[in-house]
This record gives C-alpha cells, structure tokens and sequence, in this order.
C-alpha cells in the first residue's frame, strides 16, 4: 500500500500540465462543494464551485463546478459563466467531466480526497464488494482515498479497493480502530477526523453498511453526527442494506443523520442491489465538471482581489454559486503606461455591461438531463456519456443536419466516445427512446455518419495544409489557440474534426510522419503543441444558441417583414412596454401573447388575446417549431427558428 | 416518412420551405405577390457579440465581407468582422423567379480571384466559379464565421370567393 505523500507534493503535482507548472490559488476561500452558507440547501438544487486553478501566464482560470438536487442526486450543468465581483468575464473555453480530463492530463490530481468506512458484521456479500470496486473505477487516479474497513473479513476491501486503483492513486493506510467492538458512529468519526485533515477543498465520505448499527434508539446522536460531519465540510453518502430487525428505527436514524449532514442515502432491500447502489453513488463523485474560462487581459493585467462566482442553469433555473475571493497577480509587464490602462479598462467595462446585457436567462433542459440521470444512473460515466451521444445524434438527424456537419459537432462535443458510432448497432437501441435513429431514413443517415468516419480515419490527421499550418504557428510564436482558429478557417471541416477527436497516440504518429517534411515539427515542443490546438479544436463557444422570429404573411403591415424575437422572454402586443411591439394592427391586443424559451425551444402563450396555431387556437403554453403558422389579431405569421444545442 | 419527423434528407432538401400550413390570403389581393424571404444567423463568429445576429437577405444580393467598405448599390453589404475572411468574400443572391423550385444562391469571390479560405456549405467547399443553391437550415461557413442559412417562401394570394 502506498504512503501518504502528503499535502505540499500533491499540490504540486497537481499544477503541473506540460511543462507548464500552474499556480496553486492560495487564500482562495472556498465554500465546500453542496454545503453552501447560505439557506439556499432548501430549493430544488444547489450548484457549488470549488478549487480555482490559474493557469501560470493567467489567462486561463479552471474552476470545479457541480450541482445537485435536493436528494443529492447529480444534476446537469447548463449555459455556464463566470463572473468576478458579479460582472460577468470570460469565455467558456473547456468544458470535461473531471475523469475525462484526468485521463487526459495524466499530471492532473483532482483536488478531492474520498474516505471510505465499510462495516459489515458478518462479512459483506460478494455484490458490495464488486461495487466497492466498480465505485473506485470511476475515481480518476492520484485522488486520495482513506478507508476505514470494519467487520468480519473486510480485507476484500482492501484488495478490491487496491485494484481498482491500480492506475496510481494514493490509498492512505489508517490504522485499525482499538477495541473489538467495532461501532458504526466510531468508525465514522475515526474516518472522519483522518478525512477532515486533508487539505483538498472536495471531501467525500462514503459510508457502506449493513444497516445494524442503524438500529439503535439514538436519532439525537445519529444527528449530532451528521452535525459534525457537516461542520467539517464533508460530502456524505450513505448505502446501507435494510435490517432484518427494526428496520423501521434504522431508517429513523439515517434519516436523521443524512439531513443533519444534508447526505444523499440509498437504502438497498436486498443484497443483489448493492452492486448497482454502490456503483452509482460515483455520480454524485465524479459528476463534477471542469470548467476552463479564458480571462480577459484586462484582468490579466491589473490583478487584484477578485470576487468569484458562477451563474450556471440546473434543471431549468439559473443558480449562482460563490466561489471564494481569488487574488489575481498583477501583471509584471506594468510598465504600459496609465493612459493605455485606463483606455483598456473602459474598453473592458464596456465589453461587460454589453455582454450581461444581453446575456439573458437561459432554460435548461429539465426533461432532458432528468432521463439522461435515470439512464445513466448505475451504468457509470463511459455509458453515461454514449446516452448524450446518442441523444446529440438523434437531435441533430432530426433537425435534418448534414452528415458532416454532424460529425463535426459530434466531434467536439464527444470527441472521446464519438469513435463508438462506428461500431453502433441500431437494432439493439432502446427502441422508445431512439425511435427516431430507428426509421429508415434514421438509419440512412447514421449510415452516412459512420462513412464519414471511416474516411476520414483513412487520411493522414495532420495533412501538408495542417502541418504547415502549425509549424509557421511554431516558428512565429503564435499561441495553440489562434493556430487552431487558423486550422478551423482554413481547412475543410470533416479535417479538423478528426482532428479534433484524434486520441494522443494516432496525434502524435501523425505528427511524426508530417515532420519529415516539416522540420519544425520535429522539435521537442511539438506534440505539446499539436495537443493544445486539438483541445483548443475541441473549445466551444457558449452552449445554446437560440434565435427565433417572425415573418409576417398576411394582414395589415408589409407582408415578409422580419419581426425578430427578443430571448429569453418576450410580449407581444401593441403596448408600448411590449418586447416585440407591432403597431400596425388594431385588433391586437395591448399584451397579446408571450413567446418564451424553455430549455432552449421557443414556446408561445396567449395573455390577453386570441391565438392559432397551425390553424387550431391555443389556450395553454404551446411549443413553436420552424415554419408555425401564428395568428394574432388579424395578421398571420411565419415563425422561423435556428435553435443550435 | 422523412416529412413527418419535420427534416428532409440533405438532397432532397426543397431550396425554400413552405411554412407548414401554406398561407393562402384571401384579403387584400391587389400586391399579394409571391415572395422568398431569406435569412442568416451568426453561429459562430470571432466576434462573441455578433453570434446569433440574425440578418435579413433584403436585397436580391447580398455581399459577406470581412469589414464595412460603404454601400453598393442595388447591394446588401454584411461586414461580420472575420480576420480569416476576404473582403466581399461571398456572394448571395435572391431567386430571380419566384417558384417554390427556386432557391437562393451563393457563390465565392469571383473578382480579383477567389477568397483565401473559401466558401463552404454544409463542409464542402465550392469550387472556383461554382454557384450552390442553399436550402433552408444549411450552414455557410465563411473564414471563422459560421452562418445557418434559413428561407420561407410565400405563395402569392389566391383570391376566394
């Protein structure tokens, strides 16, 4: 078993990307991941951020972001941004599932640290023991890990424990408890008070039992528990096996416990569900995003304290998270002189005031992240992440998109699971939820992606355009992100999108065949580069894009006049105070109707006035698509839409 | 099968879509003329202001250019603000006729020569001199400009009695 390295060395390990060493953010306060200050735990979700990472020549800020709902169950991320002292700065540049990019950068720790107190009186079944496993799996390597295994014959756990993290990963050895009997709350305690050391800002605590312990009349102690457990910032989920006897009063207890530590709880009736139970529990572990912003340089420049805070949408409602205070080094290049500075910061708080203007409030997708969390639920990220491709696929075949440009989107979005729909058999697809990728003319045009592919992986990756692209980019010290908009201007897209979703290996093959002719390509720095224009590839900007208008078709007022939608949310009518104000015609009402986005769709509400649809009134929320017929008052519309997810 | 899922295959696709219930007037018939309304969308753009600006092809041509070099007449001039395009980088033009079989068109530079990074629909770039039709929802991209093209056209009034 390894040793302890200690706090120091995995702070530094942890920086380091490349060559690059990044700057450990120190006196960046951090209210810890779900258990915010503030009352805020009683809405439906809560959304935290935890442990900012500077990148060293400050232009990049990574953040860990995640969300959850009442039940403690993850939730999806949506439309995030960032804002210092509640201005809005920055542009979205990566966004990974933290085992995805910890697969990437294998310098990369994690800034968690999970305890794990296993206590099974009489030997856990062989189901726990595969979770455990599985669990531990889905943990990205180099996170620390403290167990405290209790019972009869939990040296399984050990050595499940020990396999699963055998990629590398510090698994901290804690000595047993003394005593022979071996108590629940004392090993929670123990466990806790180790786990509370650790300087990571993310804790976990897992607790796996058989429930026994449970049932004891003590709530009030079980809640003074979860009261500690509390105070001492750790995330606390609980997978506990029914009790034959006073079933009833356990369940009292971890109740009791799981409020006072605001704990997720999933109790197993039987054996067999433990393995899915305990294997699930890495959503809520692993669920967590990092986000990369790129900063402005006027930020970048002058430094300072800076308050830090996320706005992001979870299931449908905007939530803001408070990250902390970040200190900001001011630039050592200071020597431009006042004048500019104060031209740049004018430039700068210009650029802010526009953007959160029209930033708006946009929909999540309530639905949507719901069933991907139940399909998801058990079967772990890889699987998790094929549901959102395929989902992804079955919207872009639907809105009628072009094979290439499918897989260039695709590529983006995934380009880690995307190579899967090589291989993917349509007739084994949950024929209700992707009814849509099972007509034939679904069929066809997976058909049509899955050439696509297959070309596009018969082509060199890094091409005589590319590879000439990218050693001018080398030899004139322009930066991996402006080579990649250069590649994206200037080759075709079906290129750089396998480009963009090459893995590390066929990269840098690639790059070695096109040095032969491009000498630059053969310095050292090479495929360090090669890799950051491909994650630069990968960026994408803001997520949504929703714009909606009308075109009008007939009735008083130029027919074919373009009537743009103002998003999120807009009247129209004839009042003044209206979004969309049409003053021509006299039978509309002063606040006619609303048109809304919801998840990013449009949806239409009659208020004052009377609404058809596609020939047929309306008298409730209605979604609009491309090409609605709407008629309000006495004119009729065309409503045209361009909804990009 | 393809129309009841609201998507048409890429070949197929018409060059102007009808609005799904078609717009017969039966008002006001005098100057009801057939029209075909075009529009582009910014979906990307060096430019994060510019994304999702909707513009109206309102002219029966319309320049994309990289930065606003006056007006032209007879011209609709869209400056998008794009390093990595040329200036009058692309050409859009309106359906002379008005049949629900037109479509609009759009073409790459043709004088002094083709634009640096050329013109693409739907990933593929034109071809010197190549004129494509563009069918409602395609995706026209320009340097590091990225626009989806969308049209509607409306069918001239049939007076009822």
């Amino acid at each position: 078993m390894k040793h302890h390295r200690g706090a120091a060395g995995r702070r530094e390990e942890q920086g380091g990307r490349g060559a690059v060493p990044r700057i450990a953010v120190l006196g960046a306060t951090l209210v810890g991941l779900g258990l915010p200050a503030a009352p805020a735990r009683a809405a439906a979700s809560s959304l935290v951020v935890a442990a900012p990472e500077l990148d060293r020549d400050r232009s990049e800020l990574a953040l860990l972001v995640g969300a959850a709902r009442a039940d403690g169950s993850p939730a999806r991320i949506e439309s995030p941004r960032l804002l210092f002292d509640d201005a809005e700065v920055g542009t979205l540049l990566g966004d990974d599932t933290i085992t995805d990019y910890a697969g990437e950068h294998p310098r990369w720790a994690p800034p968690m640290a999970i305890g794990l107190v296993y206590l099974w009186s009489k030997g856990g079944p062989e189901t726990v023991m595969d979770g455990i496993e599985a669990l531990f799996k889905h943990v990205p390597g180099r996170v620390t890990v403290y167990p405290t295994p209790y019972g009869q014959g939990y040296r399984p756990v050990l050595t499940r424990l020990t396999a699963a993290r055998a990629a590398g990963g510090d698994l901290v050895d804690l000595p047993p408890l003394v005593g022979n009997q071996y108590k629940l709350v004392e090993s929670i305690r123990f466990n806790a008070s180790k786990l509370g050391e650790d300087d990571s800002p993310i804790k976990h605590l897992v607790v796996i039992t058989d429930g026994i312990d449970f049932a004891v009349h003590d709530a009030k102690g079980f809640a003074e528990l979860g009261e500690e457990l509390r105070r001492k910032k750790l995330h606390v989920e609980i997978v506990w096996l029914r009790p034959q006897a006073d079933a009833v009063q356990a369940a009292a207890n971890v109740r009791a416990l799981s409020e006072a530590a605001w704990a997720r709880q999933i109790s197993a009736e039987s054996p067999a569900d433990l393995r899915a139970m305990t294997e699930s529990l890495a959503d809520a572990i692993v669920g967590l995003r990092r986000l990369q912003f790129g900063l402005p340089w006027t930020a970048r420049l002058f430094g300072g304290q800076k308050r830090l805070a996320v706005l992001a949408a979870v299931d449908g409602v905007v939530l803001k998270a408070q990250g902390g205070t970040l200190a900001l080094p001011a630039s050592t290049g200071t020597t431009v002189g006042l004048g500019l500075g104060a031209l740049v910061l004018l430039g700068g708080g210009g650029l802010v005031v526009w953007r959160v203007g029209r930033g708006g409030r946009r929909g999540g997708h309530g639905g949507r992240a719901e069933r991907e969390a139940s399909a998801g639920r058990g079967r772990g990220a890889t699987a998790r992440r094929l549901f959102e491709l395929l989902d992804e696929l079955q919207h872009l075949i639907r809105i009628g998109t072009a094979a290439e440009a499918a897989v260039v989107h695709l590529s983006q979005k995934f380009p880690d699971s995307i190579d899967r729909l090589k291989t993917l058999d349509v007739q084994k697809l949950d024929p209700e939820q992707y009814r849509y990728l099972r007509t034939r003319a679904g069929q066809a045009r997976i058909k049509e992606i899955q050439k696509q592919l297959r070309d596009s992986d018969a082509e060199p990756l890094v091409d005589r355009e590319v590879a000439s692209i990218l050693s001018k980019a080398m030899t004139s010290g322009v930066e991996p992100r402006e080579a990649a908009r250069q590649i994206m201007a200037r080759v075709p897209d079906n290129r750089w999108g396998a480009l963009s979703r090459a893995g590390d290996q066929n990269l840098q093959d690639s790059l070695a065949r096109a040095a032969q002719d491009f000498a630059p390509l053969k310095a050292s720095h090479a495929s360090g580069f090669a890799v950051d224009v491909r994650t630069a590839l990968r960026a994408r900007e803001g997520a949504h894009l929703s714009v909606g208008w009308l075109a009008r078709a007939s009735g008083p007022g130029r027919r074919g006049e373009t009537l743009g939608i103002p998003t999120p949310s807009c009247v129209v009518g004839r009042g003044f105070d209206c979004g969309l104000r049409i003053g021509e015609d006299p039978e509309l009402a002063e606040r006619h109707a609303e048109v809304n986005l919801l998840g990013g769709e449009f949806v239409l509400r009659p208020l004052e006035g009377r609404v058809v649809l596609d020939d047929r009134e309306v008298t409730g929320q209605r979604p609009l698509s491309d090409g609605a017929v709407v008629t309000l008052g006495s004119c009729s519309y065309v409503f045209k839409c361009v909804v990009e997810r | 099968m393809l129309a009841a899922w609201g998507a048409t295959c890429g070949r197929c696709k018409p060059g102007l879509t009808y609005s799904k219930t078609v717009i017969l007037a039966s008002v006001d018939v005098a100057g009801m003329l057939p029209l075909a309304l075009g529009w582009l969308v910014v979906v990307r753009s060096p430019k994060p202001a510019l994304r999702g600006t909707l513009v109206e092809l309102s002219r029966p041509l319309t320049i994309l250019t990289r930065s606003d070099t006056g007006a032209v007449e007879g011209a609709q001039v869209v400056a998008l603000d794009d390093g990595f395009m040329s200036a009058a980088h692309a050409t859009i033009r309106r359906p002379a006729q008005l049949s629900p079989t037109a479509a609009f068109t759009i073409e790459d530079r043709r004088s002094p020569g083709p634009s640096a990074n050329g013109t693409f629909v739907n990933s593929r770039k034109l071809g010197s001199g190549e004129t494509a039709r563009l069918g409602d929802g395609d995706m026209v991209r320009l340097g590091a400009t990225e626009l989806k093209f969308k049209s509607l056209f409306l069918p001239a009034a049939v007076p009822t009695t």
